[in-house]
């Protein structure tokens, strides 16, 4: 097979799959973990004989690793909505998380709106980020609305919260979460 | 065991209590948290009849990686309210690694006091699941 075939069939199998996998999950969801899952996946789909390499496919879905970005760019503007302070590289840690997880903007206004129910009449006075950074394991960014209360409703939200993601079949990706947490009252204790 | 969970646990609370503490006692109270809770969290899900599932999340992480994957993906025949509690000590368990993390090596990050404070209600909590949800029985 010669290269320029062999280009153009890397090109219609890369295709076919990035057309199945934006069917399957919609244009907002590619992450570098689907183009990474493409990867694994071109060569048993590509006709015998022929070989492709990650740099072939990452040349071709340059614009679906574009699009990654911009989604987790708009991941974390959603989370800056909610008043979160941060520094520049704290904002671009985060950022790399969410683009390593593939979080989108989606992901974060679902994950919120469950929060929401659990939260009912209540509001959250401030909010943090917490970035887990790990080059080997996984990257995850989680959301702590801070309350006024007492440790024990903290508590019962939080159980809350994990209960109705498991009674309602909510699927958050792990890369995101919302947790509560309290206000600090100049107590440790 | 010569030591078990609930003393580290006990330990790092006595830790992040510690009144006037300076930075780098924070980022070491930080990071005894995460172990503790580890261990802790370890120690339950090694008692469930059905372990979580591991997937992709942590194909290429080491034994942390894996034990939050296992937690975030209790298994199917896990009954209602243990799988609840897996994925609660998940989000607790995930707060202390991001603390841990920042302590450890991102020393140009500032550690306050509400971390610290954060930190141990979330060992308190995840105390309190693992005594109030034992990991015990199979769906029915």
């Amino acid at each position: 097979m010669d290269i320029s075939y062999r280009v153009i069939a890397t090109g219609l199998v890369a295709g076919i799959a990035v057309n199945a996998v934006y069917a399957h999950e919609g244009v907002d969801t590619f992450s570098l973990r689907d183009v990474e899952q493409l990867v694994h996946f071109l060569p048993s789909a590509a006709p015998r004989n022929d070989t492709f390499s990650p740099t072939d496919v990452a040349v071709l879905d340059a614009p679906i690793v574009d699009r990654a970005k911009l989604s987790a760019e708009s991941a974390m503007r959603r989370i800056a909505d909610l008043g979160v302070n941060l520094t520049d590289k704290a904002r671009m840690r985060a950022e790399r998380a969410l683009l390593s997880a593939g979080i989108t903007e989606g992901d974060v206004s679902n994950y919120l709106a469950l929060a929401d129910k659990v939260l009912g009449a209540n509001t959250f006075k401030s909010a943090r980020i917490v970035v887990a950074d790990d080059p080997r394991g996984f990257s995850s960014v989680t959301a702590i609305l801070r309350l006024s209360m007492s440790n024990d409703d903290i508590f019962d939200l939080n159980s809350k919260l994990a209960l109705l993601e498991v009674k309602s079949g909510f699927q958050p990706k792990p890369g995101f979460g919302v947790t509560f947490g309290r206000v600090l009252d100049g107590n440790i204790a | 065991m010569a030591t078990s969970p609930d003393d580290l646990c006990t330990f790092a609370t006595k830790l992040c209590q510690t009144k006037q503490i300076n930075e780098p006692g924070r980022r070491a109270a930080l990071s005894r948290a995460y172990y503790a809770s580890y261990h802790a969290c370890r120690t339950w899900h090694a008692g469930l009849p059905s372990f979580g599932r591991k997937t992709d999340m942590s194909k290429d992480g080491g034994v942390h990686s894996e034990l939050l994957d296992r937690l975030f993906h209790p298994d199917a025949k896990t009954k209602e309210d243990c799988a609840a509690a897996s994925r609660n000590l998940y989000n607790q368990l995930n707060v202390l690694r991001g603390y841990r993390t920042d302590s450890d090596y991102e020393l140009d990050e500032d550690i306050d006091d509400e971390q610290v404070s954060d930190a141990v209600d979330r060992i308190h909590a995840i105390v309190r699941i693992i005594k109030t949800t034992p990991p015990s029985a199979k769906k029915n």
